[in-house]
C-alpha cells in the first residue's frame, strides 16, 4: 500500500515533470523563430539598403555612360557636318544643285543611320534657307529666312559648331540643331551654315524611356535648363527653374542643387521626394568636344527599385523558409516519434511494473506460507521433545541402578541433541527459505562475548563435559566495540564457535586453552577464537561451514553453517585457519562496526 | 508452610503429565488440565499461586484462556509454556507482546527440569 502510494506519487511528479519539459521545449522553439525571424529581418532589411546603395551606384555608372553615348552620337553628327562643310561644292559657294544634292542625299542617309533628323539643311551667309532634304511627311524651307533662329546667330557669331537649345517647330514639334559653319579654306570667308534639325524626344528615345513618368525614365535639359524632353508634355519647352516647374516640383531644395551641380558640369544623384514617391535621380552632362552641351538626367521611383529588390529578397526567403519549414517538420517529426516511443516504452514499463507487482505479491504469499510451514514444523518438533526430557528426568532421580541410570542418560542426553538439532534444522529451513530475519539493535560486543563465555563455563562445569578444565580466556582489545545486530544470533554464532572449539581441543600439551579475541579496526569488528586443539583436518578444511561437514560426538554438524549465514546476513565474513605457531585452529569473523555515534563517540575509526 | 499451587494447562497430556510428576518432585501441588474450557469451568480463584498455560490449543488458546482467567482471580499470576517461535499469530493485539512481556512470562520449550523450575521461582517471587 505505502509503496503504491509512492509510485503513484512519482508517476504524479513525472507527469508534472514532463508538461513543463514540453511547455519549456515549446517555449524555446518559439524564442528560436521569433529570433530567426527577428535576424532574418535585420539581414533583410541591411541586405535591402545595401542592394539599394549599389543600385544607386549602377544608375549613376549607367547614366555616366548613357551621357557619353549620347555626347558621341552628337560629336559624329557634328563630324559629318564638318565633312559637308569641307567639302569641295561648298566651300566653292556652290550651295544647291544636282551634285549638292546627292552629296546632302549621301550625308543625309549617314546621319539618319545615327538618329532621325528631320532635316539636313544648308543656310546661305545670309541666313536663307539654301538647300535642304527633308524626310518624308516634312516640308522644305528652301528660300526661307532663318535668322530668327538662335543657333543660326550663334553659328555665325562663333564660326564654330553649335548644338542647339531647344526650339519649337511651326509644326509644335520640339527640336535641336545641331549646326556646322561653312568656311572657306582659301580666305577664311564666312560662306554659311549646315545644319540639321532632329526632333528632341526621337533622339533621345534611343537611350531611355521618355515617355512614362511611372517607372524610370530619363530627361534632358539644355544649357539653359530648358527641359528639351519630358513624359508630361507642359514641362517640355519650360526651364527647369520657372515657375511652373518649381510649382510643380514643389520647390524642391534636393532636386534643384542636383540639377545646379550636374549643369556646373558635374556628375551627381539624389534621392527626394515627389508628390510622396520617393525618386532616386541621377544626372550628367553631354559632353561634346570636352563642352557640356545638354544635361541627361535618369529618375527613378525608388518603390521600383525596391520591387527588384524585394524580388530578390522574396526568392531568399523563399528558399530560407523552405529550408526552414523542412527543418521544423524534421524536428516536429522527430519529436512526435519521440513522445510515441516513449509512450510505448511508458506503457511497457508500467505492464513489466505489473506483472513484478504481481509477482512480488505471489513470492510474499509463498515465503508468507514457507515461514507459517516452518513455524509449525518448529512446534511439532519442539513438543515432543519436553516430556521426554521432563520423563527422563524425573526417573533420573527415583532410579538408583547404575545400568539403568545410563541407560535414561541416553535418553535424556539424545533428547537434549534432538532439541539442538530441532533449533539447527529449523534455523536452516529459514536460512534456505531466506526468511532468516534479523531483529537489529546497537550494543556492546563485548558485553555478548563475556555473557556466553560466562554461560559457557557454567554449562561445563554443571555437566562435566570433556573438556571442562578448558580455560576459557576473553581479551577485548578496545573496552567498547558498537555494533547494529541480532544479539541473539550473534551470540549463537559465539556459542557455536566456543562450543566448536572446546569439542575439538584435546589437552595434548596439558591443559587445554581457548583464547577469544575482540577488536574494531577500518570500521570492522573482528572476533577471533583460538584454540589449542589438533587443527582442522585438511580434508574437513574445504567444506568447512558447509552442511554436516564435520560432527562432533553431540554436535548437529549445521553449527558452523549455521554461523556462516547468520554472519554473511550481517554483511560480515567467517573463515578459519589453522594456528601457524603449532597446534589449533582459528575461527574469526568479522561484522561491520556501528556507523552511529555511539557510546564510544568516534563514530568510526 | 504450605506447597504452593500451580495450574498447569496444555492439550497434550504426555506433557502435562511428565510436568506434573517433575513439579510434585520439587513439591508443588499441581491441577493439570488438557481443555483449556474444561479448566476453565472449574476453575478455583484465589486459590493458585501460579497458572503455567500453552498457547497453541485447540477451541481457545493460551492468550484467550489468560484473558478469561484474569476476569476470575485478576492477581493469578500467568506465564505461558510454548513451543511456538511467533507468538504473533496467536494474539489479536499484538501490543501486549512487549518484548520485556516476553522476556519475563513466556517460557520456551523444550526446557529442562530444573531450568523450569528456576523460572517458576523467579516468576512467584516477584512482585
Amino acid at each position: 500500500m505505502k509503496l503504491k502510494k509512492k509510485s503513484s506519487y512519482n508517476a504524479l511528479f513525472s507527469e508534472h515533470a514532463k508538461e513543463v519539459g514540453i511547455i519549456c521545449i515549446i517555449l524555446i522553439i518559439a524564442v528560436s523563430y521569433g529570433l530567426f525571424f527577428y535576424q532574418q529581418n535585420a539581414t533583410e532589411e541591411s541586405v535591402r539598403n545595401g542592394l539599394f546603395v549599389e543600385q544607386r551606384e549602377r544608375q549613376i555608372g549607367s547614366t555616366k555612360a548613357m551621357a557619353q553615348h549620347i555626347g558621341s552620337d552628337l560629336s559624329l553628327v557634328a563630324s559629318i557636318l564638318q565633312g559637308l562643310a569641307d567639302s569641295s561644292y561648298l566651300q566653292q559657294g556652290e550651295l544647291y544643285g544636282d551634285r549638292v544634292d546627292k552629296l546632302m542625299r549621301e550625308r543625309f542617309d549617314q546621319i539618319n543611320n545615327i538618329t532621325r533628323v528631320d532635316g539636313l539643311f544648308i543656310a546661305d551667309r545670309d541666313d536663307i534657307m539654301a538647300y535642304d532634304v527633308v524626310t518624308e511627311g516634312q516640308r522644305s524651307f528652301v528660300n526661307i529666312d532663318i535668322s530668327f533662329r538662335d543657333y543660326v546667330q550663334e553659328t555665325k557669331k562663333t564660326l564654330r559648331p553649335v548644338f542647339s537649345e531647344g526650339f519649337e517647330g511651326i509644326d509644335g514639334i520640339y527640336r535641336i540643331a545641331i549646326t556646322f559653319p561653312i568656311i572657306s579654306r582659301e580666305n577664311g570667308q564666312y560662306i554659311g551654315i549646315v545644319g540639321v534639325q532632329m526632333p528632341a524626344i526621337d533622339f533621345f528615345a534611343r537611350y531611355g524611356n521618355v515617355y512614362s513618368i511611372g517607372s524610370q525614365y530619363l530627361a534632358a535639359l539644355d544649357r539653359n535648363a530648358v527641359q528639351l524632353i519630358h513624359p508630361v508634355k507642359a514641362f517640355i519647352g519650360v526651364s527647369f527653374f520657372d515657375n511652373h516647374t518649381q510649382e510643380a516640383t514643389g520647390h524642391n531644395i534636393i532636386l534643384n542643387s542636383l540639377i545646379r551641380t550636374v549643369m556646373s558640369g558635374k556628375s551627381d544623384s539624389a534621392i527626394y521626394e515627389f508628390r510622396d514617391v520617393q525618386r532616386l535621380t541621377t544626372g550628367y552632362p553631354i559632353f561634346v568636344e570636352g563642352k557640356p552641351e545638354y544635361f541627361a538626367f535618369i529618375i527613378t521611383p525608388t518603390a521600383e527599385i525596391y520591387a527588384n529588390i524585394n524580388d530578390v529578397l522574396f526568392n531568399e526567403r523563399l528558399k530560407m523558409f523552405t529550408l526552414v519549414a523542412g527543418f521544423t517538420v524534421a524536428v516536429v517529426t522527430l519529436i512526435l516519434f519521440l513522445i510515441k516511443w516513449n509512450n510505448i516504452l511508458d506503457r511497457r514499463i508500467k505492464r513489466r511494473t505489473k506483472e513484478l507487482e504481481k509477482s512480488n505479491e505471489q513470492l510474499k504469499v509463498h515465503d508468507k506460507m514457507q515461514r507459517e510451514f516452518i513455524n509449525i514444523a518448529a512446534h511439532e518438533l519442539r513438543t515432543p521433545i519436553q516430556p521426554i526430557l521432563s520423563s527422563s528426568e524425573v526417573l533420573l532421580s527415583k532410579i538408583k541402578d547404575s545400568r539403568h541410570r545410563e541407560l535414561l542418560d541416553i535418553v535424556s542426553r539424545n533428547a537434549n541433541r534432538l532439541r539442538r538439532l530441532a533449533e539447527d534444522i529449523l534455523d536452516v529451513s529459514r536460512i534456505e527459505s531466506h526468511s532468516l530475519s534479523l531483529h537489529k539493535e546497537q550494543f556492546n560486543i563485548n558485553d555478548i562475548i563475556e555473557d556466553v563465555v560466562e554461560g559457557y563455563r557454567n554449562q561445563i562445569q554443571v555437566q562435566s563435559k570433556v573438556g571442562s578444565d578448558t580455560e576459557i580466556l576473553f581479551t577485548p582489545k578496545d573496552d567498547v566495540i558498537l555494533v547494529e545486530a541480532d544479539k541473539g544470533r550473534l551470540a549463537q554464532v559465539i556459542f557455536n564457535l566456543l562450543d566448536n572449539s572446546l569439542k575439538f581441543t584435546k589437552p595434548t600439551r596439558g591443559k587445554g586453552k581457548i583464547h577469544i579475541i575482540s577488536e574494531k579496526k577500518d570500521n570492522q569488528v573482528t572476533v577471533g577464537i583460538m584454540d589449542t586443539g589438533m587443527g582442522i583436518d585438511p580434508e574437513i578444511f574445504p567444506k568447512l561451514f558447509s552442511r554436516f561437514a564435520s560432527k562432533s560426538f553431540s554436535g548437529t554438524g549445521l553449527g558452523l553453517f549455521i554461523s556462516k549465514s547468520i554472519i554473511e546476513e550481517h554483511g560480515g565474513k567467517i573463515w578459519a585457519q589453522n594456528n601457524p605457531n603449532g597446534g589449533g585452529a582459528i575461527f574469526s569473523f568479522t561484522i561491520p562496526s556501528s556507523q552511529h555515534l555511539g557510546l564510544d563517540g568516534s563514530g568510526g575509526n | 508452610m504450605k506447597n504452593k499451587r500451580i495450574l498447569l494447562v496444555d492439550d497434550e497430556s504426555d506433557v502435562t503429565t511428565a510436568l506434573t510428576f517433575a513439579l510434585e518432585d520439587y513439591g508443588f501441588e499441581v491441577d493439570s488440565y488438557n481443555n483449556p474450557i474444561v479448566a476453565l469451568s472449574t476453575f478455583k480463584s484465589n486459590y493458585y499461586d501460579l497458572a503455567i498455560l500453552d498457547i497453541k490449543m485447540p477451541e481457545m488458546n493460551g492468550f484467550e484462556l489468560l484473558r478469561e482467567i484474569k476476569k476470575e482471580d485478576e492477581n493469578l499470576k500467568i506465564c505461558f509454556l510454548t513451543a511456538l517461535t511467533e507468538l504473533r499469530d496467536h494474539i489479536s493485539d499484538t501490543n501486549e507482546l512487549s518484548p520485556a512481556f516476553v522476556k519475563d512470562w513466556v517460557i520456551r520449550k523444550p526446557i529442562s527440569n530444573k531450568d523450569l523450575l528456576n523460572d517458576i521461582n523467579r516468576i512467584i517471587s516477584s512482585s
